[in-house]
């Protein structure tokens, strides 16, 4: 028996609805199991291909491991939860919904800070006056290590943060904070502003591919005909072929 | 002279422990916000990290030098001179070839509390090398430098305390003096946008706007509240600082041109003395007393029969270790050089300070890293 091409699909909320949207423009209807508690579906009309219902962060991790062939999810997921994505998962392209950006965040009240220069001086000057490194909050910790690593900046220190990060500085758990924002409202009703070269990452919601997976030429055949239906370009359909075949 | 039998990295400490270094092993963990407070948020990947019941985050030690300074400190022990033997923990970084798992042997040696600076520099020196070219018979090399040179050159071109602190992080980056050269560039060119606030300014500056509603005016808001640690008129003079940056071109070509060159200044350490005295000559700095220590330094390195053609010196041989006050060297295999230093040493006299101490103690020392020493030897035949 042949293998089903697998697919991880956002299980709920927001990602969800544009996901089921994007792949019905492209005639493509999916199809929940028992309703909205079951989490295996079908793609209408199309054999071998299994739908599966995960939370984003799991889309990430499943794609490493190869348990799905292909993965709905934010860019933003796979750069922080996988170590060293390129190795094992394709970004096969960026579906235009799902926008956010990870960006630093400092209070509105440092005007002395307009860009992520001003900023370091402001990280080592703080360390030099309290003995103490400046508190970064995130829920990006590996994002934001890889952005600072990259500028040479160490003087700070991160502190893990689950949910309002923007709250973070207002009750003094951190000085400043790295966070995703869309309009930017939720900041600046905190008190907080973006910084010029402050952005980490421009992330939107992307269909990855499992490099970690077996690929058949029946899974290939079926992928690429669902990749011409969303429109994928061309291009990046025989760049994914060319990775799987080394 | 130290005559080691047989191949065992054990006759290292012992030969230490000869020369009068008293052995310490200190604990194997260590509270986790101290070693990141010393090394910065980049080294946490590559700790081994785990938290304690009560949910405080420790480590395994990440080196001895932490650990052994702070019992130092807590008056566990009391002596001066130490020597360790044991394991350290760190993930390797990819460049790494000497080891793939997290724990590494160190066998190393410190001095405390010695006021006699050259002396227990030279000491230090001389007791690895001698130790180390007996074990492994390899044809040493040392590359010496030292970070006060550099703060003494800075201080000479009398730069604002901004433009200091922004030469001196550029530094301790380890970055080549062609980087450092970009980024000043870069730096030269940059302007600080602050709109047009005139009215505001002069208001702050005769004293009818206190700081904090100067950034309120300047925001256009009303009751800011989050400052996040800092002091509204360290704000605004900062930002003050700033606007004059924009104004007058501070550090010009000339100066960049000249911190370059300096950080430039690299070979054998004879011709290297007197290359740094012709700079100094060159443009009129006092490097005097700095350049007399060093040739003090290799003086007495000299006297204990230590051949000066193996040492070399280097302007910014940095480390990313901001603890570091002195004498900073580098002992490696120069027939099989490998990436990283058989030995890594240095003076770091702040390092109790950054502990809390009140009052500064002198401190040096030097780690030899068994597993590279090992990997050089196999190399090495």
């Amino acid at each position: 028996m042949a293998e089903n091409l697998i697919i991880g699909i956002p299980n709920k909320g927001r990602l969800q609805k544009d996901t089921e949207e994007i792949f019905l423009n492209s005639g493509l209807k999916i199809q929940r199991g028992n309703g909205e508690r079951e989490y295996t579906g079908k793609m209408v009309g199309i054999q071998n291909i299994d739908i599966i219902f995960l939370s984003p962060k799991e889309i990430s991790y499943e794609l490493q491991k190869g348990s799905i062939d292909l993965g709905i999810t934010g860019l933003d997921l796979i750069e922080e939860y996988i170590y060293e994505p390129k190795d094992c998962i394709f970004n096969l392209m960026e579906l235009g919904f799902g926008y956010a950006d990870v960006v630093v965040a400092v209070p509105s009240s440092w005007i002395d800070v307009k860009s992520i220069t001003d900023l370091e001086d402001v990280i080592y000057d703080f360390r030099i006056k309290n003995k103490k490194r400046l508190r970064i909050a995130t829920k990006y910790p590996n994002i934001s290590r890889n952005f600072f690593e990259a500028l040479g900046y160490s003087d700070y220190l991160l502190v893990d943060s689950h949910g309002a990060t923007e709250g973070a500085p207002a009750y003094g758990s951190s000085e400043i904070i790295i966070d995703i924002t869309s309009t930017g409202s939720t900041l600046k009703a905190n008190q907080l502003k973006r910084i010029d070269s402050g952005t980490l990452l421009r992330s939107q919601a992307c269909l990855f591919g499992a490099l970690n997976t077996t690929w058949n030429g029946e899974k290939l055949s079926l992928l690429e005909n669902l990749l011409i239906k969303l429109k994928c370009s061309e291009k990046d359909i025989q760049k994914f072929k060319i990775i799987l075949s080394k | 002279m130290i005559k080691i039998v047989n191949k065992d990295p054990a006759n290292i400490r012992e030969c230490f422990i000869r020369e009068g270094y008293n052995l310490y092993n200190p604990s194997m963990t260590i509270d986790a916000d101290i070693v990141m407070n010393f090394m910065g948020e980049d080294v946490r990947n590559r700790l081994l990290l785990t938290n304690t019941p009560d949910g405080k985050e420790i480590c395994l030690r990440p080196d001895f030098t932490l650990p052994l300074a702070i019992s130092y400190k807590n008056n566990e022990i009391h002596d001066n001179k130490y020597v360790y033997d044991g394991y350290a923990f760190r993930f390797p970084t990819k460049n790494e070839k000497t080891r793939a798992c997290p724990e590494f042997r160190q066998i190393g040696i410190e001095n405390f509390g010695s006021e006699k600076k050259i002396e227990s520099e030279v000491e230090i020196i001389s007791h690895v090398y001698e130790v180390l070219s007996d074990f492994s018979g390899f044809d040493l090399g040392i590359t010496i430098s030292d970070v006060s040179i550099f703060y003494q050159f800075l201080k000479n071109l009398n730069l604002s305390k901004y433009l200091f602190n922004k030469i001196i992080r550029l530094y301790w980056n380890g970055l080549d003096n062609v980087k450092i050269k970009d980024a000043l560039q870069t730096l030269i060119k940059s302007q600080f946008d602050a709109g047009k606030h005139e009215d505001l300014i002069a208001q702050y500056k005769n004293g009818s706007l206190s700081s904090t509603r100067f950034i309120e005016s300047l925001l256009g808001e009303e009751n800011v509240s989050i400052f996040s640690g800092r002091e509204p008129d360290e704000i605004v003079n900062n930002y003050l600082d700033k606007l004059e940056l924009n104004n007058i071109s501070e550090i010009d070509q000339k100066t960049i041109n000249q911190i370059s060159e300096f950080l430039s200044i690299t070979g054998d350490i004879n011709s290297c003395i007197i290359e740094l005295s012709e700079f100094a000559d060159n443009y009129t700095l006092d490097l005097k007393n700095t350049i007399i220590e060093l040739e003090n330094r290799i003086e007495s390195l000299k006297d204990i029969n230590i051949p000066l053609d193996i040492i070399q010196f280097k302007t910014n041989l940095s480390r990313k270790a901001e603890y570091y006050t002195g004498l900073i060297f580098e002992i490696n295999n120069t027939k099989t050089p490998i990436n990283d230093p058989i030995a890594i040493g240095g003076r770091y006299d702040k390092i109790f300070e950054e502990l809390g101490s009140t009052k500064p103690i002198p401190a040096v020392g030097c780690s030899i890293y068994i597993d590279r020493l090992l990997y050089s030897g196999k190399l090495d035949g």
